[in-house]
């Protein structure tokens, strides 16, 4: 098994260090941060919120123990047992309850729903196809991203997708990207979510350089790294752009997913030694933990997610990243995938909990989460949300992606901004699932909202008569929060539907003024 | 460069039948038999393939897929290399910039890989050495013949960087590295003529040869392919013949089996299955390599002592080590920490049917599916689609009320339970199907072991009707109704040329014609693997393609 460590051009910059902060090269470079944000310029449009961070939890949660007591704004209402971990942050938060989107899948000719189906849909509103990699359409995220990426930063135009995973998860039969992304940035392009920490961290620091002096010799380096880098990359576009012409129709929409790749690595290759907007002083380590999917694993080479993998130690340094990406300001869009649909992964590192229906605290156990059916079988993830709505096993889990949340506002509502702001000032998360339970519904999902930006409503807790379409949430947060217009949206081409879906379905029938401040 | 290998063909389009000629540059012609060939899009390498391709080609010992983010992502619904389920992302760009820069670097200090392409001193800008390595090495990265503009582009590499100072050999890297970034190598291209007509054309040598040798390999043409594919020979039915046994007998051809057999028996799930530990106490890692080692040796040995696929399912060996005989109940094996081929008449364990593998990985982590089982027989191993359940009915492995009626709860069983089920005509149009193959199997338990009684001690009775009208009573007599079913050998067909093309095959449409005539031929010769494989490849749909409509 090899372990040698790749001479890239980040190995090089890493070489010299980790903390890092100052601008360096800046005379270098020929195309200059300022150049690129420049020349993209467009007529100013208000986006009141600047970052958008979807969590998903897959499989739904226990229905018995998610609902909020009373509902109305502040002391009118209180977290239930699952929600307990997010006391601290109460005052961020808004609960939706009664959210669905089961008309649309009413629309569907094909409506059998499964975990796999929820993923991107959730975000995209659309009828999956059952078979083909194919989602109906863009997901929100990277609507996003089309519109607020272009303005902030050219790195993560497509936003980051992350995620909790090792085990090689079922794909129900079907395309495992279906089962495995919410990002999708067309209806046959899923934005696989980046399960390593290191590579997640790698790519945060291209364009960053070390704090200090920095020796002639090693910039002389670093700049000869570059060249030859941007060398590689004009003859791999040359040759690309010359083939590009013969090939047939449906290999060329293929190709282009090559071309728009090499693109995107050699604009960022261009900012290697350049600065940044929006720099930080912070110092950031890079994390020692490196997580991988273990689907070919070569027998004699040990099994990921065995032995001293920590699952907790995964969720909380993706947290730490999640913060530090907006903190410099890399991405205007992270997903957070907090397990796979159909993962069976055994949650036993967590000490099981007791929840009582009625009650808003659970009490742990001292024995881990192992057992949840009545012969006592011991149940991974998705084995437990089907053990019932009202089992412990599956609450553990679900207080455990919960306290995820809770740690991750911890990071984020702290005033870490230069301005003495903090980073929830001007994000919105939104944290749901697509299902609501064992039972498979799609109406009465678990949506959460947590912003501190003066657009929204804090510390509510909304009972919607009638089922509220999941799309108007969506496009409430695209139009109030990002200035997204609906009609906008209708009307683009990258709104590229399958189906005879009703657009109101999709796009939504109205904005939820009750979320508004 | 002589490349024009490809060949012309006049005469009818897809549908039409009249068998066509033309001419080639090798000895012989390529003779179409008339069926549409279909279209194979651009492939980019899979993780696998991209490992064995660089390792062969530099010597390296590495696996730079390790590195790569699309590890676990990139399975298609049949095969991992099934070209259009295989995106590019930035990330994946990223990593192969990488990949290559390293492994160029790896390969310029070792004298070992250096020596590869190093074939003399190139100093100078424009210089002849670094022109000819460009060509001669460029030949193996890109799997062809370069044209001359295609030198020329990579000189213009190898000349910037003599122009920053950097060493000859230093520039030859470089620009070797360039083209190892580029899309002629991270992708199989094959270039129609006309793109936008539905006339078949013959491949190119080249491009056959790397059809064969990603076939066979999972990996780049050698030596011997590549001078058949220059002097036109491989196109010679008899020289792909000739081929097929070559490559199969090469030690590369194990990738085969571990690519093709793992994936189509699913071998690779037994990783990632989980038992419940209070149930199956027995069950360790080092069994389920054993039953996943097994599976291969036993496509192995079928595909290498050209055993007929009519004794799928009655063939009586195993494969076992220590662990997996005592798993079996067999007497313990001279050499426990090796696997080596036994016959057990006493066993009641027959065919695939009976092999640890397959019984472990259609099983829940705690118990048996007679569902799961009669799902995969009938979807893996006789290509028959199940119908989709009526309205809204959850899937197949998710509906809470099929996990409920599965928990051998009060007095009824398993069987009971799932008759009561198929009460339900909702559950009995798919039940009626999938329960009889896996309830003739109740008798191996949840990993595969050979039981007669349930836990409370009730007789397990195995006998079943098929939805055809077959009886059987016992998983022997179920193997055996199941080798006279002609829908087995179709599939297996089904399954290598999927395999083999990288493509869906659509055996009731654009691929009937194709299905039909490699049955009847493969069947005329003789059912062995080795002979589907050769029937494969001399069929149209391998060796010609056409273009598509704009």
């Amino acid at each position: 098994m090899s372990s040698k460590i790749w001479l890239s051009r980040r190995n090089v910059l890493r070489g010299l260090g980790v903390s890092l902060s100052l601008p360096w090269l800046e005379s270098l470079s020929s195309s200059s941060s300022k150049a690129l944000a420049q020349s993209t310029e467009t007529p100013q449009v208000v986006r009141p919120v600047k970052r958008y961070l979807l969590m998903y939890m897959p499989c739904g949660v226990a229905t018995a123990f998610w609902s909020p007591q009373g509902q109305g704004a502040g002391d009118a209402w209180k977290l239930s047992a699952l929600l307990e971990p997010l006391m601290p942050y109460k005052q961020y938060l808004q609960v939706l309850s009664n959210v669905g989107q089961e008309a649309l899948y009413n629309e569907g000719t094909n409506s059998n729903p499964s975990h796999s189906r929820y993923c991107a849909p959730t975000f995209s509103c659309t009828v999956p196809d059952t078979k083909a990699a194919i989602l109906g359409g863009p997901t929100t995220d990277q609507i996003i991203s089309a519109y607020v990426a272009p303005e902030h930063t050219p790195v993560f135009s497509v936003g980051l997708p992350v995620g909790c995973s090792t085990m090689n998860s079922n794909p129900d039969g079907r395309h495992p990207s279906i089962s495995r992304s919410i990002s999708w940035k067309k209806s046959n392009e899923p934005l696989y979510k980046e399960v390593n920490p290191q590579a997640v961290f790698d790519k945060l620091m291209v364009g960053y350089t070390p704090a200090g002096e920095v020796a002639p010799e090693a910039q002389a380096a670093a700049q000869l790294v570059k060249d030859r880098n941007l060398s590689v990359l004009d003859y791999v576009l040359d040759e690309a752009n010359s083939l590009h012409g013969k090939l047939s129709a449906s290999d060329r929409i293929r190709f282009d997913q090559f071309l728009g790749s090499v693109r995107q690595t050699e604009a960022q290759a261009r900012l290697v030694g350049t600065s940044m907007p929006g720099g930080t002083t912070k110092v950031y380590t890079r994390p020692t933990l490196s997580a991988k999917y273990n689907d070919m694993r070569r027998p004699g080479t040990p099994v990921e997610g065995e032995g001293t993998y920590n699952r907790n130690d995964h969720a909380e340094v993706m947290n730490d990243l999640i913060a530090m990406a907006f903190e410099m300001n890399k991405t205007s869009v992270v997903t957070h995938m907090l397990d796979d649909a159909r993962s069976e992964y055994h949650y036993n590192f967590l000490k099981e909990r007791s929840f009582t229906q009625g009650s808003l605290t659970s009490v742990e156990t001292a024995t881990g989460v192992q057992s949840a059916d009545q012969q006592g079988d011991l149940l991974g993830y998705h084995g437990l949300s089907h053990a019932g709505d009202n089992n412990n096993g599956f609450a553990t889990v679900n207080h455990w992606f919960v306290q995820k949340l809770a740690s991750l506002l911890g990071r984020m509502a702290a005033p870490t901004q230069a301005d003495g702001k903090s980073l929830l000032d001007d994000t919105v998360i939104l944290f749901m699932s697509g299902m609501r339970g064992s039972s498979h519904e799609l109406v009465k999902l678990p949506v959460v909202l947590a912003s501190n930006s003066p657009v929204f409503k804090k510390d509510q807790h909304h009972v919607f008569s009638g089922q509220m379409p999941l799309a108007n949430l969506h496009l409430t947060l695209l139009q109030n929060g990002f200035g997204i217009d609906a009609n906008v949206l209708a009307s683009q081409a990258m709104t590229d539907q399958i189906g005879t879906v009703d657009p109101k379905l999709r796009y939504g029938t109205g904005i939820i003024d009750a979320l508004l401040a | 460069m002589a490349a024009g290998c490809t060949a012309a063909i006049e005469g009818p389009g897809p549908g039409g039948s009249k068998p066509t000629e033309t001419a080639t540059p090798g000895p012989g012609p390529v003779v179409t038999e008339g069926i549409d060939p279909g279209r194979v899009g651009i492939h980019r390498l899979n993780n696998a393939e991209y490992d064995n391709t660089v390792r062969e080609l530099l010597g390296t010992s590495s696996y730079p897929s390790d590195a790569f983010p699309l590890r676990g992502a990139e399975t298609g619904i049949n095969f991992d290399n099934t070209a259009t389920a295989l995106g590019m992302l930035q990330t994946q760009y990223e990593a192969y910039m990488n990949a290559a820069e390293a492994l160029m670097a790896e390969a310029i200090a070792s004298d070992a890989q250096r020596g590869r392409f190093m074939t003399c001193t190139p100093a100078i800008a424009g210089d002849a050495c670094a022109r000819q390595i460009i060509g001669t090495f460029g030949m193996q990265i890109y799997r062809r013949p370069l044209e001359a503009a295609e030198v020329e582009r990579a000189m213009k590499v190898y000349d910037a960087d003599i122009a920053r100072n950097q060493s000859g050999t230093q520039a030859v890297g470089q620009a070797l590295r360039a083209m190892l970034s580029a899309a002629n190598f991270l992708y199989r291209i094959e270039l129609d003529p006309e793109p936008s007509s539905l006339t078949p054309h013959a491949l190119s040598s080249y491009e056959l040869a790397s059809r064969l040798s990603y076939l066979h390999w999972s990996s780049m043409p050698d030596a011997a392919l590549f001078a058949a594919a220059q002097s036109g020979e491989l196109l010679q039915p008899a020289v792909l013949e000739q081929t097929v046994d070559r490559m199969l007998a090469d030690a590369k051809g194990s990738a085969f089996v571990q690519n093709f057999a793992g994936q189509w028996l699913n071998l690779r799930e037994l990783f990632g299955h989980s038992v419940t530990p209070s149930v199956f106490p027995t069950y360790t890692p080092e069994l389920a390599d054993a039953m996943a080692a097994e599976g291969y040796q036993w496509f192995q040995d079928f595909l290498t002592q050209d055993r007929s696929l009519s004794e799928w399912f009655t063939a009586d060996f195993n494969y076992v080590n220590g662990v997996l005989a005592q798993h079996y109940g067999f007497p313990a094996p001279a050499n426990p920490d090796q696997l080596s081929k036994v016959q057990v008449t006493t066993d009641r364990r027959q065919g695939f049917l009976g092999l640890a593998s397959f019984l472990t990985h259609t099983s829940v982590p705690s118990r048996t599916s007679p569902t799961e089982r009669g799902y995969w027989v009938l979807s893996n191993l006789l290509c028959t689609t199940i119908p989709q359940p009526p309205g809204k009915v959850p899937d197949l492995k998710e509906s809470a009320s099929e996990e409920e009626i599965m928990q051998p709860s009060g007095s009824e069983n398993v069987r009971e339970q799932l008759e009561r089920h198929r009460v339900d005509p909702g559950c009995a149009s798919c039940h009626k199907i999938l329960d009889p193959i896996g309830l003739g199997l109740e008798r191996y338990d949840g990993i595969g072991r050979y039981r007669e009684t349930y836990g409370n001690g009730e007789t397990i009775i195995a006998d079943g009707v098929l939805p055809e009208g077959a009886t059987f009573s016992g998983p022997q007599e179920l193997g055996a109704v199941l080798s006279k079913d002609s829908r087995f050998t179709a599939c297996a067909a089904n399954k290598l040329l999927t395999y083999a093309l990288g493509r869906d095959v659509e055996a009731e449409t654009l691929d009937l014609r194709t299905m039909q005539k490699l049955h009847e031929k493969w069947a005329a010769r003789g059912l062995n693997l080795k002979n589907l494989i050769k029937e494969v490849v001399l069929s149209d749909a391998f060796r010609f393609r056409r273009g598509e409509p704009e």
